[in-house]
């Protein structure tokens, strides 16, 4: 059974994912931010929402 | 997540050496108070979560694990004070052990050392909640609601989710923080440019014309349109080398001017009244020397005031007048308040200040630059910017803006004494460069054209994804709040659902419509109960004690299915229910036995019919329970375990002791008459002292009412 932290995590991640603001690998990487041992800090936060596709693909 | 085994108590508490069998089953140990009990419920506490509550909170200032959890006569031997509990782990179908001493608590030996195993002690021992006495619970009932929602939300692990809402809002400020700082890049990026092409506004058609006056100079077609990736210089590597490239003399006067002007201006005067206000405030936080220490003390103050509910200081355990301490407390929470907000004008401020230094660092570099300037001078050039660069990260907390008010008064800017004659030599040597060509002028005019297009494009392009980055931390702050918020509702409206559902199984005789209403709301959960259908109640205005410690345990086993779900193998209640009559307890046993098969319940009484009870209604078995009848400190407490009573008497007549298996017979008997006589509602003869005898028992039963 999940817990609420889970529960509430995944529909976070769900809803960050429709806004359609948030890359796959963003919200990935929240989740497994969230989901760690370690509590999330403001710093890994930062660093994950200003994280930016690649502009251009490489051939 | 897991069941006892078996546990081996030594030298802990007031336990000299015990071992007991737990089957995985649950489990009952009785006895009268100071029989020991405890220090069972203390080990295994001790031995999952290295602690032990009982020596923690309220009048337990002097009370220490090392020196207070050891037996008395072991006190300066933690080593000896040792507890070993052998487990079945049912997801795991393994069955491990955990050794901890008192001397090294936080380092338990545990066999086998898989990671599997010391994962399910690890959540164990974040799990305390496992282990709760009577006290513990119902204050889940009985509490002032601020404080049941702080109790309830660190029993479901929710203070985290506050946390993880406080975070997220540092993370949105932090973003919107660098938004602003790129923000003043790109303006100087673009002012940069329109200083070099001479143009008040940076309009395409103006742009172009500038631009095409030099390309005809230099025989390069005319550009038509300004595209994002268009190229100024395009073309010039054809009509000559790009070493003629630099800052031409006409911008290196514009930028040389620029920043003579601002000097001339004064540094600070963008940011002047600003400051001023940044100043006052300051003042303000160092006038009053309380209000630095109320800003870091604001939640503090919430908490002491929503505390307060007895007659006692809720820290200093002090007493007070309860109306003086709350206006005391509100009196200093409305100060903290101002000083929280005087704390975030000053935050805005310096962001504010941050900006211009960003700005003056363009103007500096702009500067620097040139050719003209000596190694000397791009020295101090340079650590004047690099110490702006230093000034503008240290306002960035409350602790940097306050070390920097002596700056803020003497100019934050600091420029070097020597920058008006610095400026003034530079703007000579500059002036004294000898007149380029006119295509050379045009050709390095079209370079450092392209160069600051360039930069401006890539400070727009900065300031974009950080407004992306901005906009990303905002929508993740605010859904976050939306989840949580809808997530925790529905927790307690399930929590509120099973609660209830289980009361009214206990009291299905006169409470059979039990409602219960947890309410959110604030930071405060309040709870309301129905009453004989008379209206919802908090529990404690109608109901008895019994009924109140009923709706503890009740509320205890709610939250606990949502907190552990499947995970809900093994708890151990400390003598709960206990204000609770036997024809509920009966009940209380059926609840357990129905609504929790799969988890072991640990069960301490004092009382030796409810512990017979639990045997009876089949919650524990006949060699699930122990005893204590007596303890001394030599011996620590003295049990009997309880076998089958037939097996007792077949040992007594072994050994011939016909009598006292007579006794035991008899007792047995009684008591077994005293059960059927309940189950029948048999009439009996009414005695006033409650010693119903075999014989009267048993003629009751005969005659069923």
């Amino acid at each position: 059974m999940a817990t609420i932290q889970d529960e509430i995590l995944e529909e976070f991640c769900q809803r960050l994912a429709k806004t359609g603001e948030f890359s796959e690998m963003q919200v990935n990487t929240v989740r497994d931010l969230f989901a760690g041992s370690k509590k999330p800090k403001a710093t890994d936060l930062t660093k994950i929402f200003s994280e930016q596709e690649p502009k251009e693909k490489l051939p | 997540m897991i069941q006892i085994e078996s546990i081996e108590i030594e030298e802990f508490r007031g336990i000299r050496d015990l071992k007991l069998a737990m089957n995985r089953g649950s489990f009952a140990i009785s006895g009268p108070n100071g029989s020991g009990k405890s220090g069972v419920v203390d080990a295994i506490q001790f031995v999952l979560t290295s602690d032990v509550a009982r020596l923690r909170g309220a009048g337990t200032g002097d009370l220490t694990l090392s020196e207070h959890a050891p037996h008395v006569e072991k006190r300066n031997d933690p080593e000896a004070a040792r507890v070993v509990l052998t487990v079945y782990v049912p997801h795991l179908k393994k069955s491990a052990s955990i050794t901890r001493t008192v001397k090294k608590p936080k380092h338990p030996q545990i066999t086998p050392d898989d990671p599997d195993i010391r994962e399910v002690f690890t959540y164990m021992a974040e799990h305390p909640e496992t282990t709760l006495s009577r006290r513990d619970i119902i204050k889940f009932i009985l509490t002032e609601a601020t404080q049941r929602s702080r109790d309830v939300q660190t029993l479901l692990k929710l203070d985290d989710i506050d946390q993880t809402r406080a975070t997220l809002k540092t993370t949105e400020n932090k973003l919107l923080a660098e938004q602003a700082t790129a923000k003043a890049v790109a303006d100087s990026a673009e002012d940069s440019l329109k200083r070099h092409l001479d143009l008040a506004a940076l309009k395409p058609d103006d742009l172009l014309s500038v631009v095409n006056k030099r390309r005809k100079t230099l025989g390069l077609d005319a550009m038509e349109k300004l595209e994002k990736d268009t190229d100024l210089s395009v073309g010039l590597s054809e009509t000559g080398p790009k070493s003629e490239a630099g800052v031409t003399k006409e911008s290196a006067l514009a930028d040389i001017k620029t920043l003579s002007d601002a000097v001339a201006k004064g540094l600070e005067t963008a940011s002047q009244a600003v400051v001023k206000g940044l100043l006052q405030n300051l003042s303000k936080l160092q006038a009053d020397a309380e209000m630095l220490p109320l800003i870091r003390r604001v939640s503090f103050f919430q908490a002491g005031l929503d505390l307060v509910d007895g007659p006692n200081c809720p820290l200093c355990d002090l007493d007070w007048d309860m109306d003086k301490l709350r206006a005391h407390l509100k009196a200093k929470l409305e100060k903290s308040r101002e000083a929280k907000g005087l704390r975030d004008r000053l935050i805005d401020g310096a962001q504010t200040v941050l900006t211009e230094t960003v700005r003056l660092r363009e103007l500096i570099s702009g500067v620097a630059r040139l050719p003209e300037v000596t190694k000397d001078l791009a020295g101090r050039l340079s650590e004047w910017s690099g110490g702006l660069a230093a000034f503008a990260e240290s306002i960035a907390t409350l602790d940097g803006i306050i070390a920097a008010k002596e700056r803020f008064e003497l100019g934050w800017a600091a420029a070097p004494s020597t920058l008006g004659e610095d400026i003034d030599s530079i703007r000579k040597a500059v002036l004294a460069r000898p007149d380029k060509s006119a295509t050379a002028e045009a050709s390095s005019f079209l370079v450092l054209a392209q160069e600051r297009l360039n930069n401006l494009r890539i400070a727009r392009r900065n300031l974009q994804d950080k407004k992306a980055n901005a906009t990303r931390g905002k929508s993740a702050y605010r859904l976050y709040c939306d989840v949580s918020e809808a997530a925790l509702v529905k927790l307690y409206h399930e929590v509120e659902e099973d609660f209830a559902a289980y009361y009214r199984q206990i009291n299905q005789d006169d409470e059979g419509e039990f409602k219960a209403k947890l309410e959110p709301a604030d930071g405060k959960l309040g709870l309301l109960v129905d009453f004989h259908k008379k209206g919802m109640f908090p529990p404690g205005a109608y109901h008895s004690e019994g009924h109140q410690d009923g709706m503890g345990v009740c509320l205890y086993l709610a939250l606990m299915k949502r907190v552990l779900g499947n995970n809900f193998t093994f708890a151990v209640l400390d003598d709960v229910v206990m204000s609770v009559d036997a024809q509920h307890r009966k009940q209380f046993c059926k609840l357990l036995k129905t609504t929790f098969p799969t988890t072991q319940f640990i069960i301490t009484t004092h009382d030796q019919v409810w512990a017979r009870q639990l045997r009876t209604e089949g919650v524990v078995g006949a060699k699930s329970e122990v005893a204590f009848h007596t303890w001394t400190v030599e011996t620590g407490p003295v049990l009997d375990e309880v076998a089958e009573v037939w097996d007792k008497i077949d040992a007594d007549l072994t050994k011939n002791e016909v009598p006292a298996a007579a006794a035991r017979l008899r007792r047995h008997l009684e008591y077994v008459a005293a059960d059927l006589a309940d189950e029948l509602r048999a009439k009996v003869h009414y005695r006033a002292d409650g010693s119903y005898d075999m014989g009267v028992a048993w003629c009751g039963d005969r005659t069923p009412g």
